[in-house]
Parts: C-alpha cells; sequence; structure tokens
C-alpha cells in the first residue's frame, strides 16, 4: 500500500471501520513506514485534543444551518407520511375508530344464533296453536289473547 | 499562656497552606483554559466543509454514510476532507500535539 492511499484510510483506521482485510494492509504498511506511523501518532493525539472539548457547542449558525440541511433531506418521503397522518391525534382517533368497528364486529354474532333457535320455538308454538283450545273457550274470555298458553286455563278457574 | 499561641500558630500555618493551594489551581485552570481554547480555535479556522465534517464525525458520531449524505457529497470525498482537516489541525495544534505524542 502507498502513503496516498494510506492517508485515504488513516481516519477509517483510527475509527476501526476498516474491513478486515483494508485494515491487516494498513498495518503491514504502518509497520514499515515510519511517516506513516507517526501521522496516525498525531491524529490520535488530534482525536484526544478533539476529546477534551466534550460540551463543545457548535455556533447557532452552524447548528441552524446542519439542522437545515437535515430538514430539507427527508423532506419528500415525510410529505405524504404527513398527509397520510397529519397529526398523532387524528392517527390515534382513526385507530381507535377501527378498533371499535372491529369489535362492534366481533359483537355482532349473538343474534344470528338467536334465529338458529327461532325454528324449535316456532316447532313448539306450532304445538300450542294445535292443542288451542276450541273456539268456544275464546269466545269467553277474547281478552287473554296476548296470554296464549293461560287461555286455556282461565275459563275454568272463573 | 501557651494554648492561645499554638491556637495562632495553626491559623497561620492554614492560611498559609491555603495560599499555596490556590496557585496550581489557578495555573492549571488558566492552562486547561488556554488549551481548550487553542483547539476551539483551531476548529473554527478550518473551512466550513471541513469543520462540519469534522463536528459531524466527532461530536455527532454521525458515520460516513449519514456524513456525506448530509454535505452532499461522495463518501471519499468526505474521507479526504476529513483528512485535510486533521492535517490542519495537527499544523495548528502542533505544540500540544507534539506534547502527546511524546508522553
Amino acid at each position: 500500500m502507498s502513503c496516498e492511499k494510506m492517508e485515504t484510510r488513516i481516519l477509517a483506521y483510527m475509527d476501526g471501520r476498516l474491513k478486515e482485510n483494508e485494515r491487516a494492509e494498513a498495518e503491514k504498511h504502518l509497520a514499515g513506514c515510519a511517516a506513516c506511523r507517526l501521522r496516525v501518532n498525531e491524529f490520535r493525539a488530534v482525536n484526544d485534543l478533539l476529546d477534551e472539548l466534550p460540551a463543545i457547542e457548535p455556533s447557532g449558525a452552524f447548528n441552524a444551518r446542519v439542522h437545515a440541511l437535515v430538514a430539507a433531506e427527508p423532506q419528500k418521503r415525510s410529505s405524504w407520511l404527513t398527509w397520510l397522518a397529519p397529526s398523532p391525534r387524528i392517527a390515534f382517533v382513526a385507530s381507535m375508530l377501527l378498533l371499535a368497528t372491529v369489535w362492534v364486529g366481533t359483537q355482532a354474532p349473538p343474534p344470528p344464533i338467536a334465529t338458529q333457535d327461532l325454528p324449535v320455538v316456532e316447532s313448539t308454538d306450532y304445538d300450542v296453536i294445535s292443542s288451542f283450545a276450541p273456539l268456544s273457550d275464546l269466545s269467553q274470555a277474547p281478552d287473554d289473547d296476548a296470554d296464549d298458553s293461560d287461555a286455556p286455563q282461565q275459563p275454568q278457574q272463573m | 499562656m501557651d494554648a492561645p499561641i499554638v491556637a495562632d500558630t495553626e491559623e497561620g500555618d492554614e492560611r498559609m497552606m491555603e495560599v499555596a493551594d490556590a496557585h496550581p489551581d489557578i495555573e492549571q485552570h488558566l492552562v486547561e483554559k488556554t488549551r481548550k481554547k487553542m483547539i476551539r480555535h483551531a476548529i473554527e479556522k478550518l473551512p466550513e466543509k471541513q469543520r462540519a465534517a469534522v463536528l459531524l464525525h466527532k461530536y455527532q458520531e454521525l458515520d460516513y454514510a449519514e456524513i456525506s449524505k448530509i454535505l452532499k457529497c461522495s463518501e471519499s470525498a468526505l474521507k479526504s476532507l476529513l483528512f485535510r482537516a486533521y492535517e490542519t489541525l495537527r499544523v495548528e495544534l502542533a505544540p500540544l500535539v507534539a506534547h502527546s505524542v511524546k508522553h
């Protein structure tokens, strides 16, 4: 590896971001090149010096510019996302509505079960009707139409 | 008669020790302050794109792909940008760098 190539890889080497074979190449070069070895040591020293400013505050203007750049970057993606869900609150309400719809849907089945029972009721009704008292009894108690089962008994009690 | 004298000398010693301790603190504080000022100044003097690359790489800990996206350049351009920035910092901070390389 040449010194020029080492220059392009020196920071990635220091960061430990080189691929295994690239790192091996770099280390081989460093073993035989005092100038590059010195540069690595000096760059490490620079790195340590930069570490001494942990609370480095990039100037407000710089921050604003970086934020503007970052904000400008994913705008295309966020535009349709914001159209889809203009606010988290609306998204929440929509999902709750959907949940409610699903819940109502799952609660619906009980009525069908009731209608399935109906034929049984109808057949007993039929039996009740077939064993009805003759018309003469009905004429004696015309007000008890609604109470089918009691209708034949009431005249006897009277 | 003896007791107050002993107390006086003790107080005197304490005061002297306080003064003696304070000096290195102030000196160290000033050295630190100057050092940080130099580092900050060296970063501020970098060309804007190099400065942005260093700040994003070093302090925001973004990876090369993210930084090159923000700075709208290729990854290889970013690597040479960072290399040039470190070269400049190495020269600007030569006294501090030489000091820490020796140790």
